[in-house]
């Protein structure tokens, strides 16, 4: 058993050490730190700070080997042994900087001291393992150095680890290096970076020290404030205002594109006129040439290739309808792919022109068959077949020239979303504002301080994609890249905070028998009152569930129920606890007007009931 | 190194070489082991003013304990005069190990502990202990003997007090 541990311990250790990123929860009092799961389900609070932390071992072992060198690779394997030596210089640095800055005692006690000794022998320890590098700390070279410039030992050992790999990276680089020069398209670069998505989309947000993004304006999403100050009301009335406005315009401006683009596909489609008149032609030229039996022959051959025109129709009255849906759709601001609405045009002008080639081919083949001459020695019907055909053309052309004009439009179209789509699609996007980091220079912690991203809600989620790249320009043939790293981060009101909200209850004076005489004068268990309550909410870090669905919380609830139907409300007060987003509630209260208890049940009807004002929006005063 | 002040500044040292004609060696290493974090250094060995200098920086650099010493005690009528007692202080470190004492360079102790902390050899190699291998003095064995000497130091924070002085004593 013990060595089962030991093993699995091991095995632990060893995939930890894979984690290539890492992220950890800080709250914003400090109180909670917690490293967030590598894989499932991940939540933190709305106002928390998520630090970032990078394995360079592991990350400058992914670049190299994306540059093309073998895993095998001796120098591969000493640099990643250096920088798991080199893994707890920051902290190491951090901890001399808080507290022994300048060699003067900084207010550390012997913990401090006993935490140093610990974090530098670790590392002493593991370069004691490894012979090569022991030799270079051991040398002579290395304690003259010590001599010479002093300051401290750890950081002068650190100091030597660094240069080490750099030695190594640089002869690792060389390996692109075309004439003495390093090829920067063949470069590999390491990009983090991180996007708040939510219902509109989504933007880039910030991580400290790996993009130079502007941080956003600053929220915190209060846990215990009043529901709205005065200020803060008359700022949300002007936002109302300009939103209503913007929307406004926008529904103009769509208006506008719509009804032009209307406008223009109404001047298509000539082919309907020439359409009827070959159709009135084919047809009287089909019953022209069946009265006669000599000319009946050449009416089988309209009547064989009937079956083609028919289909031609249809798919002329399918590609028309579908046309007319698009311009429809788009005047309602629907962002369809056009991509089917092309390829429903496309089988149409293939259609027209097979049918076309089928009946031009059978009328040439009719008029060579010898076996049709009359004796004045022309086929009868021939000639008024070279009509149809004739008409059958100009009608073939002109539905192609119309097919070619509506596609052109959609295509106008397809160019006038794209803009949209793109920038959609861009929300992943790492833009230039991403830095880009080659190895050697990347930095091990970042955060991203929830607070400093801006207009968040709960339920938003945070993506943080991790790139490898080749080369800094895409429009270089040799770029590419790989995504290493992709982690969504769930947002919630996890840290209690309050939340006030209006309800209706169902009020049951369950004591009617105990009460005073004539204090319940009800004839229903229960009775309508109108309740205001006060809940301390929370989340959870593991359920989604909880947070999306279940939203419990427990609280104060006063309301007003008139328990002695004398036409005046009593008040009464006492505890709830609410579930499913408040929705629904139940609680125990007295009434103070009657001297009685109650137990409720509490209802946050999302629409107003008549004489209770205050149940509709406006009331549901949230915090978050 | 040239002053321009009138008088020769003093260098502070942590180091302190036992005199060969030191009369109280027993009195000043007691005085060591009792209120500093001492490295114990024994014998003559090469490049000696490089890691005693080295020695001294460890005992001065930003982070360590002002407590930090180092005690070099070169004579050897002086180190078979201190050997029962370290042998002693070995002996309980190492219960289970058979340490040639003529084989040890430096050892580490915390204050008051009577027990070493590190230790580090003439000759590593003859040690029967495969870690002790590479444990030659050099000023990165000299860091580490510190910091076991400093990892082994008790907390009074964190540790009970056995004895607790009453807060307020009964005169009789």
């Amino acid at each position: 058993m013990k060595y089962f541990l030991i093993v699995l311990s091991i095995c632990f250790v060893q995939l930890a050490q894979a984690q290539l990123i890492t992220l950890v929860e800080e709250s914003t009092s400090s109180k909670y730190k917690d490293t967030i799961p590598e894989a499932g389900v991940a939540i933190v609070d709305i106002n928390s700070r998520i630090i970032v932390k990078v394995d360079i071992a592991e990350l400058e072992d992914q670049m190299f080997q994306y540059q093309g060198v073998a895993a095998r690779d001796e120098r591969l394997t000493k640099l990643r042994e250096l920088n798991r030596l080199m893994r707890s210089q920051n902290q190491i640095l951090n901890l001399l900087n808080d507290r022994f800055m300048d060699g003067r005692d900084a207010g550390a006690n012997l913990t401090d001291y006993q935490n140093l000794a610990i974090l530098v022998d670790d590392v002493f320890a593991e370069i004691e393992e490894n012979e090569a590098i022991l030799d270079i700390i051991d040398s002579e070279a290395t304690e003259l150095r010590f001599a010479r410039e002093g300051g401290n030992y750890a950081l002068l050992v650190f100091d030597i680890l660094g240069e080490q790999a750099q030695a190594l990276r640089e002869s690792l680089l060389d390996e692109i290096a075309v004439d003495g020069q390093r090829d920067s398209s063949l470069m590999v670069y390491f990009r983090l970076g991180a996007f708040i998505k939510n219902r509109s989309g989504g933007r880039p947000v910030h991580i400290e020290n790996f993009d130079d993004l502007t941080v956003d304006q600053y929220v915190e999403i209060e846990r215990f404030g009043a529901p709205l100050s005065q200020e803060e009301e008359k700022v949300l009335i002007q936002n109302k205002t300009l939103r209503d406005s913007l929307e406004l315009n926008m529904d103009n401006l769509g208006g506008f594109v719509a009804s032009n683009l209307k406008l223009k596909a109404d001047e298509l489609f000539p082919s309907d006129t020439t359409k009827l008149s070959f159709r009135k032609l084919y047809t009287n030229t089909l019953s022209l040439l069946n009265r006669d039996t000599e000319t009946r022959p050449a009416a089988q051959v309209l009547l064989e290739n009937e079956i083609n025109l028919e289909r031609v129709n249809r798919l002329y009255q399918f590609a028309t309808e579908n046309f007319e849906n698009f311009v429809n759709l788009f005047s309602r601001n629907q962002t369809t792919s056009p991509t089917s609405y092309i390829e429903s045009f496309n089988q149409l002008s293939q259609l027209v022109a097979n049918a076309y080639q089928a009946y031009h081919g059978d009328v040439i083949n009719f008029g060579n068959n010898d076996v049709l001459l009359n004796t004045n020695g022309v086929v009868p019907g021939f000639e008024q077949l070279q009509l149809v055909d004739n008409s059958y053309d100009n009608y073939q052309q002109a539905v192609q020239r119309d097919i070619s004009a509506v596609q052109n439009l959609i295509a106008e179209v397809q160019r006038l979303l794209t803009p949209f789509r793109k920038s959609y699609i861009e929300n992943e996007e790492l833009t230039d504002a991403v830095r880009r980091f080659q190895a050697g220079t990347i930095p091990s912690e970042g955060y991203i301080e929830l607070k400093g991203i801006g207009e968040r809600r709960s339920g938003d989620e945070i993506l943080l994609r991790g790139l490898i790249e080749r080369g800094n320009d895409r429009a270089n043939a040799n770029y590419e890249y790989k995504e290493i790293y992709r982690r969504y981060i769930g947002m919630a009101r996890v840290e209690p905070h309050l939340k006030m909200s209006g309800s209706l209850v169902l009020a049951n004076p369950y004591a009617r028998n105990m009460a005073p005489a004539r204090a319940v004068q009800l004839e229903n268990n229960f009775q309508f009152a109108p309740s205001y309550q006060i809940f301390m909410k929370w989340g959870s870090r593991k359920n989604k569930f909880v947070n999306d669905f279940l939203v419990p919380g427990v609280g104060l609830g006063f309301s007003s129920p008139d328990f002695n139907l004398d036409g005046t409300p009593e008040f009464g007060a006492g505890v709830t606890a609410s579930l499913f987003r408040d929705i629904v509630g139940f609680g125990w209260a007295w009434n103070f007007g009657v001297d009685t208890p109650y137990s409720f049940i509490s209802l946050n009807v999302p629409f107003t009931v008549g004489g209770l004002p205050g149940l509709s929006s406006g009331t549901g005063v949230v915090v978050d | 190194m040239p002053t321009l002040l009138p008088m020769p500044m003093p260098t502070l040292t942590r180091l302190h070489c036992l005199a060969e004609d030191e009369e109280k060696v027993v009195e000043t290493f007691e005085l060591f082991i009792d209120e500093y974090i001492t490295l114990l250094i024994l014998g003559n060995f090469e490049k000696a003013d490089l890691l005693l200098k080295n020695a001294n920086q460890l005992c001065l650099q930003d982070g360590a304990h002002p407590k930090q010493r180092v005690l070099w005690i070169k004579d050897v009528s002086h180190i078979a005069e201190l050997r029962p007692k370290l042998e002693a202080f070995i002996e309980k470190k190492f219960p289970e190990r058979t340490i040639d004492f003529n084989n040890i360079r430096a050892l580490s102790m915390s204050p008051k502990t009577e027990s070493v902390s590190y230790l580090i050899f003439v000759d590593p190699t003859a040690t029967d202990e495969p870690r002790d291998k590479r444990k030659k003095l050099s000023t990165f064995q000299m860091a580490r003997a510190f910091n076991a000497a400093i990892k082994d130091m008790p907390n009074p924070e964190l540790e009970p007090d056995i004895n607790p002085e009453p807060e307020n004593p009964v005169v009789s």
